[in-house]
């Protein structure tokens, strides 16, 4: 399971045009390839690097969670926040992660399953702040929207 | 490239630096108030590129995930709110009123909030 990844020899690394493999790299991972009994390794951007580990260890809170069931998520160490979705959302929320996650998956893409996640931690972070909610969920009458510039 | 008929080739003159000209929006951009409109403007001065780019992608595809930065909220009171972030800690909040063709931006938050 997976997709196919940019393969390029070692050798690319060293040569003139070495730059478009860092240019690639900053896109997707690619994998360099190595003769003989060396390993092949992997060049990823620091920022794509960054997104795998934030991935990996919400999939380990997600791991618990699913173990646990919906209804002890929020007992569980840094998913106290899950308790302000009620049981019906949380077991929505589990939904939405497990497909996210192999969506990442498939399609070599970590922002897909840490956007989900995103999504549902800074919503409770929205939650917990009245004053934010407030904000964003009463209607406004069009009369009362100001035009905002182009930075 | 062109060429004149004495056989001299023009080379193409470089595009000027600065940004690039907005596609024309689908969508205007508008605050939901007075003060998100002041902490829009102190935004500008602060990440005005980031800023000018994200508000030409919601003046185009406002309801389109983008990685991790253009993303919607979850649950149920929180449907059909979207977050953009921005960079540096800024943050947008807005919804999308497809009948006006508008994106209202209903809260700026800056690292400092």
């Amino acid at each position: 399971m997976g997709p196919a990844v940019i393969e390029k020899p070692r050798s690319a690394l060293t040569h003139k045009d070495a730059s478009k493999v860092f240019d690639i790299a900053a896109k997707e991972p690619v994998r360099i390839t190595s003769r003989g009994d060396d390993p092949d390794e992997v060049l990823l951007s620091a920022e794509s690097y960054d997104a795998w580990r934030r991935l990996l260890r919400s999939l380990y809170l997600l791991t618990r969670a699913l173990a646990k069931g919906a209804e002890r998520m929020p007992d569980l160490e840094g998913m106290h926040w899950t308790k302000l979705f009620d049981l019906e959302e949380r077991q929505q929320m589990l939904g939405e992660l497990v497909e996210a996650a192999r969506a990442s998956l498939e399609r070599n893409d970590a922002s897909l399953f840490n956007a989900t996640w995103k999504g549902w931690e800074h919503s409770a972070e929205a939650l917990d702040d009245p004053d934010l909610l407030k904000k964003l969920t009463t209607p406004t009458e069009p009369t009362a929207m100001i035009p905002l510039p182009r930075p | 490239m062109p060429a004149r008929p004495g056989g001299r080739v023009w080379p193409p003159l470089p595009r000027p630096p600065g940004p690039p000209p907005a596609a024309k929006p689908a969508y205007k951009i508008c605050a939901a108030s007075k003060s998100e409109e002041k902490a829009w403007r102190d935004l500008i001065a602060s990440h005005g590129g980031k800023l000018r780019h994200y508000y030409d992608y919601l003046s185009q595809t406002p309801q389109k995930p983008d990685g991790e930065r253009v993303f919607p909220m979850k649950g149920k009171k929180m449907a059909g709110v979207w977050e953009c972030e921005v960079g540096g800690g800024a943050r947008l909040f807005y919804t999308v009123d497809e009948q006006q063709k508008s994106v209202l931006i209903r809260e700026v938050r800056t690292a400092h909030d």
